[in-house]
C-alpha cells in the first residue's frame, strides 16, 4: 500500500494543542484517537508534513499523541506506520522530537 | 676535548629545538582549544541560565482569563522557546550531559502541561502555575 500524505496544518490543525482535549482544542489526545489510532487501524504508512504550523507541537501533544500509540503498538510497528517529512527543518526538529518524546514513553511504560 | 664536546651539545640543542617548538605550539593549541571550549560551554549555560529565569517571569504574569486556542498556544509557545524546546540540539547534546538533557526535556513537559492547566481553566489554579516555577527553580538549582 502506498505511503498516504496527511498535511497536518491542513488537515488537523495550524495550531496543535495541549495533552488532552479537557485542557484545548486539537489535543494530542484527539490526534491519537481522531487520526493515528485510524492509521493503524488500516495498517496504513502514512508521512506527516508538518510545515504551515504557526506553533510546534508541543512536548505534551507530542508525548500523549506518538508516544503513546508508539506504547500501544510497539516501536517497530511504530516505525513503519509513521514518518515525518524531514525535508524542511520545521520538519526535520519536529521528527527528532517526536523521536525523543517516543522513546521516553516507551522507558516511562517499561518501568525504566 | 671541551673544544669537541660544545658543538656537539650545540648541535644535540639545535636539534631538539625543532622537536620542543612543535610540542609547545601542540600544547599551547590544544590548551587554547580546551579554553574555547570551557567559555562556550559556560556561555551556553549562562544563555540558558538567563532563558530560564525569562520563562518564570513570563509564567509569573501569566493572567488567568479565557484565551482564545490560538492565543494560548502561541503564547505556551512562546514560554516553551525559553526553555529551549526543540532548539539548540547540537549545543544541548555537546554542553549539557545526558542527565542534565533528560531533566530539561522532562521539566519542558511538566511546565507545558502546568502552564496549560492554568490557562485552559477560567479561574486559573495558582498552584499549577507554582508547580511550573518551583520545577524552573529545581532545574536551576542542579544546573
Amino acid at each position: 500500500m502506498e505511503r498516504k500524505k496527511y498535511n497536518f496544518a491542513e488537515e488537523f490543525t495550524k495550531n496543535p494543542g495541549l495533552r488532552f482535549r479537557k485542557l484545548s482544542e486539537f489535543s494530542g489526545e484527539e490526534f491519537r484517537e481522531e487520526v493515528l489510532e485510524n492509521f493503524f487501524k488500516k495498517d496504513q504508512k502514512v508521512i506527516i508534513n508538518v510545515d504551515g504550523i504557526e506553533s510546534s507541537l508541543g512536548s505534551s501533544f507530542l508525548s500523549e499523541a506518538f508516544g503513546n500509540i508508539a506504547v500501544k503498538y510497539g516501536k517497530d510497528k511504530f516505525m513503519d506506520i509513521i514518518q515525518i517529512d524531514t525535508s524542511s527543518d520545521i520538519g526535520y526538529v519536529t521528527n527528532e522530537e517526536m523521536l525523543k518524546r517516543v522513546d521516553e514513553a516507551i522507558r516511562r511504560a517499561n518501568g525504566k | 676535548m671541551r673544544l669537541f664536546e660544545e658543538p656537539m651539545e650545540n648541535n644535540i640543542f639545535l636539534t631538539l629545538l625543532p622537536i620542543l617548538v612543535s610540542i609547545f605550539s601542540v600544547w599551547f593549541a590544544y590548551r587554547a582549544n580546551s579554553i574555547n571550549a570551557e567559555l562556550a560551554q559556560e556561555n551556553f549555560k549562562n544563555s540558558l541560565i538567563d532563558k530560564l529565569k525569562n520563562a518564570k517571569y513570563m509564567i509569573l504574569q501569566l493572567e488567568a482569563k479565557n484565551y482564545e486556542h490560538r492565543e494560548k498556544m502561541l503564547l505556551i509557545d512562546t514560554i516553551m522557546d525559553h526553555l529551549l524546546y526543540q532548539q539548540n540540539n547540537q549545543q544541548k547534546e555537546k554542553y549539557l550531559t545526558a542527565l542534565e538533557r533528560n531533566t530539561l526535556s522532562n521539566l519542558q513537559e511538566e511546565v507545558e502541561d502546568n502552564i496549560g492547566i492554568f490557562l485552559s481553566t477560567n479561574s486559573g489554579s495558582e498552584d499549577n502555575k507554582n508547580l511550573a516555577i518551583n520545577a524552573i527553580k529545581n532545574y536551576l538549582k542542579d544546573l
